[in-house]
């Protein structure tokens, strides 16, 4: 999305589109009722097809499809930020948010993205030329081709520039993880005593870099979903303030995230366990040991799929929570005066300006409730921090026992002579799905080969 | 086994349960109850007495093919085989194969290497816990003879001349030594090779010098008792306290202690035997142990210098390294069979070297376990957690005609890996009374 005030050319109190049209002479109770009936069942079904193709991207097809699914995500994210705000403001007495965004700009958020088909199809192929003509047969040709990819597209590139990002962060400790297991233990196979503090030592670090990241990282990809630039993500002065500013909720962002990690571990490890006799049915068991390999490849692709499904909402659940923490993170630094106006990004000021927010600022507390304020702050903020790095730091731990029960190792694809490894780049420690590629592809390389002869 | 069809919904189902049942198994640590195997029978009077007769051989070298091993990646394919030595030189010229041995699979019979130790050292297969139940402990009481209390009840041979090769992972494997049965058990014990019986003896030996500094004496002893407090098996015979090890030190080097044999900890018996056997160790290696060999080849270097030095007739080595794959590199696990493979190797030339040994050794390879074959995932042999593979294992004896057919074709009937026991018993000339499967060669 441009970098720039788009809504500051609209007046603020511009009645909505809809707003203006008059209510049909028939319309009654029933009609209330079917409308509200045939919404809600929309919203049903558009929800179903949106997890659905969710979960089905999670497999990572191609190696690509996780992009996508994080770009949809942050487009989701964006909307509810701005939903949020909408609905305090006084526009949400007067329309809905959809009528709200459209009579603003193409590029407005839209409550519920789409996967594929571009949005506001309408609008877009009659949007008038630069010069300001109506669009000739060549361009809505051009524009008609566009349509049903151009929201993957879009999905495809933010998602790309906020993995990108979220990497940069968080990527170094997730390398010096994997390369301290991998190393680590050979160097212990190898007995070399005399280097035997290096993969523990790497592990620390890794360890360590990645909490480190993840105090920062669940807001600045808020930050860079809601204003749609790359370099919002490094925004590091703002994006901590504002994380700062919602402590408490910030830390409970955490434990949730650790939280939901374990049934995704679970699952993840749940195949190794496949072949052990007595730990499931004689005939599932016998199954996972006696079926063709193309048998087991398309079950496990099945067992995987119903995994993406528990993986897509939960990711769901998360990024709404961050969502609410940010929009209401922004307006209490505004309150208290911790940043400026100026210093928000434009694009959240426009967002901001368009909707009348103007929080209004605290009250400055007396001298007696200073005093209290200091003093039990220091202590307070002392027990989040601690809790915030115990909730990362499980978060971890819950990886490092998982490629014990099963090592899911990855970037086969640049081996071609390992076959005992995951096909897909980003598995164990170099990839958390719930913070990084939402990918649960751990199809081994081995499976597929064996299916395919 | 035909595969049996499995519709979606079930599939999918057993999946959602198993994974529940998985994950509170891991959080509740819920044990499960099996049907009782069959108790040993109860034998109070074997029949053994008056003084034992000397042993006049053949001697036996039993390899632990540890920690886990598939047939795989060892006889299922010849041309793929990790151990070549093994199968082309021990089975393929010298030996026979037996490739259809199996644990059990019983209910609660654990695929694993302590079990799967003491399933081959006793030929009874048991379910063991921990003597108090702490995690990943495998601090087990055999209730059954090992086959070394057989041979030494049977016959006159010196408990140095009873070897068990340890590595340095798994200590509790150390005090495998001896039943807790009372016609045989610790007076007919084993003695054992490994790095934590090389360390107990350097801190005796310094701790025996009196111009030691009061504070390294302290630290010493301090050691050293956390050593002793290894061994599981003479709970009562430990020194509570560092201090009392001094005392204890004293009385193991009393003529008296030396005689009773039995009085203390293994950790601080006297054997001059092995006490020589050390002091060369020490002298030709040095203390810091950064120069002798690691990993499985230390048990490798270890076996040879006991078959020059200490003149084993049953000599037991744990090999364990392929059990490194449990961390998820999948070369561990082939690079360290060939490891094996090749101090087999060593082995055999060291026994055709020696005019004592030559023409009166047998060798028997068996794997504590097999691994898992487990396609759903990236290293399908990563554990051994109780699958149809994890039970499936092979064995290979290889020796003098006189003592081992020379077969060329693998018997291919099915075996229990219990049936180990009895065949040292076989070639060696004792009956292991408690071993509930016959012996390898037994025909059907």
């Amino acid at each position: 999305m441009p970098n720039r005030p788009m809504l500051e050319a609209l007046p603020a109190d511009e009645p909505a589109v809809l707003d203006a049209l008059p209510a049909g002479p028939g319309a009654g109770r029933p009609a209330v009722v079917w409308h509200a009936a045939r919404g809600l069942l929309g919203a049903l079904l558009g929800w179903c097809w949106r997890l659905g193709i969710g979960a089905l991207f999670c497999l990572n097809w191609l190696y690509l499809s996780g992009i996508v699914v994080t770009g949809w995500t942050y487009r989701w994210m964006q909307a509810r930020v701005v939903r949020g705000w909408w609905k305090t403001s006084r526009f949400a007495r007067q329309g809905s948010f959809e009528d709200f965004c459209a009579a603003r700009s193409l590029e407005a958020p839209v409550a519920r993205p789409r996967w594929f088909l571009q949005e506001h199809v309408r609008l877009t192929l009659n949007k008038p030329a630069a010069d300001g003509r109506p669009p000739g047969a060549v361009r809505l040709a051009w524009r008609a081709l566009r349509l049903p990819w151009h929201s993957l597209w879009l999905n495809f590139k933010i998602g790309f520039q906020g993995l990108f990002c979220t990497f940069l962060l968080t990527g170094w400790g997730c390398l010096l993880m994997q390369f301290s297991w991998q190393f680590g233990w050979l160097n212990s196979f190898h007995k070399g005593y005399e280097q035997a503090f290096l993969g523990p030592l790497m592990g620390i670090l890794g360890i360590a870099l990645f909490i480190g990241a993840m105090f920062y990282v669940p807001m600045a990809q808020v930050h860079q979903a809601v204003t749609g630039t790359c370099w919002a993500f490094f925004d590091f002065r703002l994006v901590w303030r504002l994380a700062r500013a919602r402590l408490t909720a910030y830390v409970g962002l955490a434990l949730l995230t650790a939280l939901a990690a374990l049934p995704l571990h679970i699952l993840a490890v749940v195949p190794a366990f496949f072949v052990v006799q007595g730990a499931f049915a004689d005939d599932f068991v016998n199954f996972w040991d006696t079926a063709s390999d193309a048998e087991v490849l398309a079950a496990l692709r099945l067992y995987l799929l119903a995994c993406c499904l528990v993986l897509f909402p939960t990711l769901l659940v998360l990024r709404l929570a961050a969502a609410r923490i940010y929009r209401s993170a922004v307006l209490k630094v505004l309150r208290r005066g911790w940043v400026s106006r100026q210093q928000l990004h434009p694009l959240l000021a426009g967002w901001l300006d368009c909707m009348d927010l103007y929080p209004p600022p605290a009250r400055a507390p007396g001298t007696l409730t200073k005093v209290v304020r200091f003093g039990g702050r220091s202590f307070y903020r002392g027990v989040l921090y601690g809790t915030l790095f115990l909730a990362w730091f499980i978060f971890v731990a819950q990886v490092y026992v998982g490629e014990f029960l099963s090592r899911h190792r990855a970037v086969g694809f640049l081996n071609p002579a390992d076959d005992l490894v995951n096909d897909d780049p980003l598995a164990g420690f170099l990839n958390h799905p719930l913070v990084q590629v939402p990918a649960f592809d751990f199809i081994p390389k081995h499976l597929k080969h064996a299916a395919n002869r | 086994m035909p595969a049996q069809p499995i519709d979606r919904r079930s599939f999918l189902q057993q999946t959602a349960v198993g994974a529940l049942s998985a994950g509170l198994a891991a959080g509740c640590g819920a044990r499960k109850e099996y049907p009782p195997l069959p108790e040993p029978p109860v034998v109070d009077d074997d029949g053994l007495h008056g003084p034992r007769q000397p042993y006049k051989g053949p001697n036996v070298i039993l390899v632990r093919f540890g920690g886990g091993v598939r047939r795989l990646e060892t006889i299922a394919f010849p041309e793929k085989t990790y151990c070549p030595f093994i199968y082309h030189e021990l089975y393929g010229k010298n030996g026979v194969l037996f490739p259809d041995v199996e644990i059990a699979p019983n209910p609660g019979i654990v695929t694993s290497h302590g079990q799967g130790t003491l399933y081959l050292m006793t030929g009874r297969y048991d379910r063991y816990e921990d003597i108090s139940h702490k995690p990943f402990a495998d601090r087990f009481v055999p209730k059954v003879p090992t086959i070394f209390e057989y041979l030494r009840r049977y016959y006159d041979v010196p408990e140095h001349q009873t070897l068990i090769v340890n590595g340095e992972d798994r200590i509790d494997e150390e005090f495998y030594t001896f039943s807790n049965n009372h016609v045989y058990g610790v007076h007919y014990r084993s003695q054992v090779l490994s790095l934590y019986k090389f360390k107990t003896y350097l801190l005796r030996e310094e701790l025996k010098d009196p111009s030691l500094p009061d504070d390294q004496r302290q630290a010493k002893l301090k050691k050293l008792h956390e050593m002793v407090a290894k061994d599981y098996r003479t709970e009562d015979l430990k020194p509570a306290r560092p201090e009392e090890l001094a005392g204890a030190l004293l009385a193991s080097n009393s003529p008296l202690s030396a005689a009773a044999g039995v009085g203390l900890a293994s950790a601080l018996q006297p054997n001059p035997a092995l006490d020589r056997f050390w002091a060369d160790w020490r002298d030709y290696y040095g203390t810091t142990g950064l120069v002798n060999p690691r990993g499985d080849r230390l048990l490798t270097a270890l076996a040879l210098r006991a078959l020059r030095q200490l003149r084993p007739k049953l000599l037991m080595i744990n090999y364990q390294d392929p059990d490194y794959v449990h961390w998820g590199n999948p070369n561990f696990y082939t690079q360290a069979i060939s490891v094996i493979d090749e101090g087999v190797r060593q082995l055999w030339d060291a026994v055709h070297a020696d005019p004592e040994y030559r023409d009166d050794t047998v060798f028997v390879v068996v794997p504590d376990c097999g691994r898992d074959n487990n396609r759903c995932v990236s290293v399908p042999f990563q554990h051994h957690f109780g699958s149809r593979c994890a039970h499936e294992i092979f064995a290979i004896v290889a020796g003098p005609k006189r003592f081992v057919p020379h077969e060329r074709t693998p018997i291919d009937r099915r075996l229990d890996q219990t049936s180990v026991a009895a065949t040292v018993g076989q070639i060696m000339k004792f009956t292991p009374r408690y071993a509930a499967a016959p012996s390898l060669f037994e025909k059907v």
